[in-house]
């Protein structure tokens, strides 16, 4: 129930029709508000299925006739080697980013030492330095250490880029695990290590999921860094891909519209299946900036 | 004793190594660089002081770009959070009416800008684009506008951004009035405010911490875009959708200015440090309550 939907009571004589006729104002405002916010996308999809012909004579909001979902195969097929690429450097750079920001999490979170909240608000800060001002010298530094041109390079620099948001989600996660149980371990002899690998790997599975989702939208989204650090066709993200691909096929739209079908299928079924886990992955500690 | 110091550190050396050398090594970098000229890669710098800051007050290019930045925080400020409120409190549900919009207009987030660029690209394509279409349908072709031409084409690149932007400002504020207790709605309820009254006396006031992170992120957003304009304008017709971050990849990969180019990086790092402060200041008192 919203706040809005329930106006005042003050008025016994007729306590139905005011309620009745907020809600549906209100359920009117949001079909209105979605179908607007929503037409950018289905307008895209109506194209991907259609013919050039066809958007010449019956403009694209028509039902696509002929339908055309052969437009598919041919933005598959062209594609296919930037989602391979996109794929390589997408899982290594999530695995890496939860590896190392679980590690300080744990340690940010159950150790005590000098400097804790010095490194924590470090790193906090840090997830709000904008890419420009890391562009150049990195880009500087791969070519001089030979790494120019190589996935291993945008996945390094991924798991940088990560790192202090997945280490505020972590930790704020691993602050709500009740501190007996790595006490408890500790006491029975278990390094910590052992605590972190056995313990708090399995019981932050929530907060795993959540960033997993995330991180995989925002490095198989990222364009910037597939642009700057790689030059070489095949190892170029579908993100550069799309582009090429749209400058390849200027005008002929209806393919164009189906490339970028392509290239949003993996983050949109992503988002569909888990969109709880996105949200909450969201909402959980910060918000990125 | 000093064994129980090290072994945090082993923990966090992963994490802080990678970010030292690949991460914070480059801003210190950037920072040097931008007090020097250089040309591409492997060419030697010369110290030029603070010229690369004062060629860039003079340049044009630069100006322009500052000013459309400028548009478009302001844009974003306005409008993302309104509309974004005004959605998250109609959305503010749980039937299942509720749900599929909430999918629907989730949407954009999962989307990346290169898709996002070409989507709108073809919405605002001259005759045939779905925009022109869609108005030509409903009788109202004489609206029909040079949409990324240079008189409206920023507008509408900070339209399909501000599209994303409020996608991902709705869930935070959904967030936000979820966490609003009932008791204190019903409370107000009991006491006669009207819906009217309780909008503004009782949940604003309430979402403020959430409207703060929908502020700061549509600050942050303006100030750093890049992508957008990358993919559907390039800065044209004439610069006129050009903006600081577009710029900076301009000056660096296309004309070689490493050094000028860092300076444009420093810039927009020193601006959104400025809007950071009062959001980072929230998290880490909240995040201090916590890790006590």
């Amino acid at each position: 129930m919203t706040i809005v939907d329930k106006p005042a009571v003050a008025d016994r004589k007729k306590p139905r029709l005011l309620p009745a006729l907020a809600r549906t104002a209100r359920i009117l405002a949001l079909l209105f508000a979605t179908t607007i916010f929503f037409l950018p996308i289905l307008g895209s999809l109506l194209t991907s299925v259609r013919t050039v012909g066809d958007i010449l004579r019956n403009g694209g909001w028509s039902i696509p006739n002929p339908f055309s979902p052969e437009n598919f195969i041919g933005a598959a097929v062209g594609l296919a080697p930037y989602l391979k690429a996109s794929t390589i450097v997408t899982l290594p750079s999530i695995m890496g980013v939860l590896l190392v920001a679980s590690m300080a999490s744990y340690a940010i979170s159950r150790l005590r030492f000098s400097g804790r909240m010095v490194v924590f608000f470090t790193l906090i800060t840090l997830s709000f330095v904008p890419v420009q001002v890391q562009l150049i010298p990195i880009f500087s530094l791969f070519n001089a250490i030979g790494l120019y041109d190589t996935y291993l390079a945008i996945i390094i620099v991924q798991i940088m880029r990560h790192i202090p948001f997945a280490v505020l989600v972590l930790t704020s996660f691993f602050n709500t695990v009740p501190a007996e149980l790595r006490e408890a371990a500790r006491v029975d002899g278990a390094s910590e290590w052992t605590v972190y690998w056995r313990i708090f790997i399995p019981i932050g599975r929530p907060a795993f999921v959540a960033l997993l989702v995330l991180e995989f939208t925002w490095i198989w989204n990222d364009l910037l860094w597939g642009l700057v650090l790689v030059q070489s066709n095949d190892k170029r993200p579908v993100t550069v891909g799309i582009l090429n691909f749209q400058g390849e096929h200027t005008v002929a739209w209806p393919l164009i519209a189906a490339g970028a079908v392509v290239a949003a299928l993996p983050t949109v079924m992503v988002f569909l299946l888990f969109q709880k886990h996105f949200i909450r992955g969201m909402t959980m500690g910060a918000v990125k900036g | 004793m000093a064994r129980a110091q090290i072994i945090p550190w082993l923990f966090l050396a992963p994490a802080l190594l990678i970010y030292a050398g690949f991460g914070g090594l480059p801003i210190i970098q950037s920072l040097v660089l931008s007090f020097f000229d250089q040309t591409g890669i492997g060419t030697p710098a010369t110290f030029i002081g603070l010229k690369n800051y004062t060629d860039l007050v003079q340049d044009s290019y630069f100006q322009g770009a500052f000013v459309n930045t400028l548009i478009w925080m302001v844009s974003f400020v306005i409008v993302v959070p309104a509309l974004a409120t005004l959605l998250a409190v109609l959305l503010n549900s749980n039937s299942w009416f509720s749900a599929i919009c909430k999918t629907l207009l989730f949407l954009p987030i999962a989307l990346s800008f290169s898709v996002v660029g070409i989507v709108w690209q073809w919405i605002y394509q001259p005759k045939i684009g779905l925009l022109d279409q869609a108005l030509e349908a409903m009788g109202l072709g004489d609206f029909i506008q040079q949409w990324l031409g240079p008189d409206l084409g920023l507008a509408s690149v900070i339209v399909a951004s501000a599209w994303m932007q409020t996608s991902f400002s709705i869930i935070v504020l959904l967030a936000g009035l979820s966490g609003i207790s009932r008791e204190l709605v019903e409370a107000a309820r009991v006491d006669g405010a009207n819906a009217w009254t309780m909008f503004w006396r009782v949940t604003l006031p309430l979402l403020r911490p959430a409207m703060m992170i929908v502020v700061s992120s549509a600050l942050i957003g303006a100030l750093q875009s890049t992508e957008i304009v990358m993919t559907m304008t390039q800065g044209g017709p004439f610069g006129r959708t050009d903006v600081l971050g577009y710029r900076m990849y301009i000056e660096t990969f296309w004309n070689y200015r490493f050094g000028y180019g860092a300076a444009i990086g420093v810039v927009i790092t020193a601006m959104t440090a400025t809007f950071v402060v009062p959001y980072l200041r929230r998290m880490i008192s909240l995040q201090e309550r916590d890790l006590k």
